[in-house]
């Protein structure tokens, strides 16, 4: 989205209407504004009222330029009568973590426009946004299939249906609900990737929410057949890039769809070609070595770690640390494992408040203290 | 009267934001100073 709609949408005539502030939330400086305003989902939007320092608005995941615009239009000018008005309510409420509150509040909207309010499709997303972000995944999956149908198909019918596929994944094992709302979801989100003008960042979502679905219910072969046409469509989106950041916006897809149909080497040429486009940037050295693990060069895998290791800061640089272990433990060096472990720790305990990732760190610790153990008992 | 090129940077330049990077008390400073809501881009490297 960067790299594409929110270039394009800083030369729209509203847009010079706002002082416009890009967070890179792994950046430590931005650690008094994550207090204010968690973010837990890439990209986030918020529009803040500068005299009262409160959010009015925020959105999460990635839109297109005529719904951002439509969401600054919302931020900027605040209907006080009717369901808008109840919808600025909600969209406040969101934007500042009151998610019950806003919750019910989108209900109520949805429920006062009633089925012909040109609102609807975005209130709905917002709903359903707003209820994945809360973990509450079986309502999320259910609001997208029985609101989903009714949508005009767009990029919000393309977003509920993505989003509550993710979300019913994600309901417990075995459970009717999930076996419900995974049948019901599906062919919705097949639906949606007939749409043409879909951003390619929304159409790599559908796949991979659709890819999960199908493992989810232990359908390996279904997964592998959808991933294909996925890497089909990475291949086309690959061509039709104009740019460099363009081509690489979608290389965690590569790495997924590659991993998921069984050959990690078809996306190595990809990857490498970011990492030559790229080489202050720590991600196409991860995602290398994550391909480079999977094909056995543990050698290559750990030099590609240790370099993306070196380049990366803020919370990630954390996962990286957990990755490289995985790899030194699968070389069997367990002096090195141990030197990067403590490096890993003291590195996440010196993170901002804001920007510490508590279960991380517990598991790094705990692996520590395995090793530590190991080594104790004496165990080569 | 401002030639045809000209005008459109002038329109161009009037219409673009005022840009902060990773700089909340900046980028709120600058707000209150013209009068101007945040729109903020929250994003990660990955």
């Amino acid at each position: 989205m960067r790299a594409t709609v929110l270039k394009d949408l800083k030369l729209a005539r509203r847009a010079g209407r706002f002082v416009w502030l890009s967070i890179d939330a792994e950046d430590a400086r931005n650690a008094g504004f994550l207090e204010r305003f968690p973010v837990t989902v890439f990209p986030s939007f918020f529009v803040i009222d500068a005299s009262s320092e409160r959010a009015v608005l925020s959105y999460t995941g990635s839109a297109t330029r005529t719904e951002l615009l439509s969401l600054l239009a919302d931020g900027e000018s605040r209907a006080r009568t009717g369901p808008e008005a109840i919808l600025a309510q909600a969209d406040a409420e969101q934007a500042g973590g009151h998610l019950d509150a806003a919750l019910a509040s989108y209900r109520r909207a949805l429920a006062q426009g009633g089925l012909r309010w040109a609102k609807r499709p975005r209130v709905i997303e917002s709903l359903v946004l707003a209820l994945s972000g809360a973990e509450r995944a079986e309502e999320c999956a259910e609001v997208a299939w029985r609101e989903g149908p009714s949508l005009p198909r767009g990029p919000s019918f393309a977003n509920v249906v993505g989003s509550g596929l993710s979300c019913a994944t994600g309901i417990a094992d075995g459970t009717p609900a999930r076996d419900a709302a995974l049948a019901a979801l599906v062919p919705l989100a097949w639906q949606a990737l007939s749409i043409k003008d879909l951003l390619a960042d929304d159409r790599s979502s559908l796949y991979e929410a659709i890819v999960d679905a199908h493992k989810a219910r232990g359908d390996l072969p279904g997964a592998r057949r959808v991933a294909e046409a996925w890497w089909r469509f990475l291949e086309k989106d690959a061509r039709r890039a104009g740019t460099k950041e363009e081509h690489a916006a979608l290389d965690s897809a590569r790495v997924e769809a590659a991993l998921t149909i069984g050959d990690p080497a078809r996306a190595l040429p990809s990857i490498e070609e970011s990492a030559r486009d790229f080489p202050w940037d720590y991600n196409p050295k991860a995602r290398l070595a994550r391909l480079l693990f999977e094909l056995g060069r543990l050698g290559e895998a750990r030099a590609s770690a240790e370099e993306a290791v070196g380049k990366a800061y803020g919370p990630r640089k954390l996962v990286l640390y957990r990755f490289l272990v995985r790899i030194l433990e699968a070389q069997g060096d367990r002096s090195s494992e141990r030197a990067t472990l403590d490096e890993a720790v003291t590195f996440g305990e010196g993170l901002p408040a804001a920007q510490r990732k508590d279960e991380l760190l517990f598991v790094l610790r705990a692996k520590r203290e395995a090793l530590k153990q190991k080594e104790g008992a004496g165990d080569p | 009267m401002l030639p045809p090129a000209l005008l459109a940077l002038a329109l161009l330049a009037r219409a673009a934001p005022l840009e902060v990077e990773n700089d909340w008390p900046q980028a709120l400073a600058v707000a209150r100073a013209e009068g101007r809501p945040i729109f903020v881009d929250a994003w990660a490297p990955w």
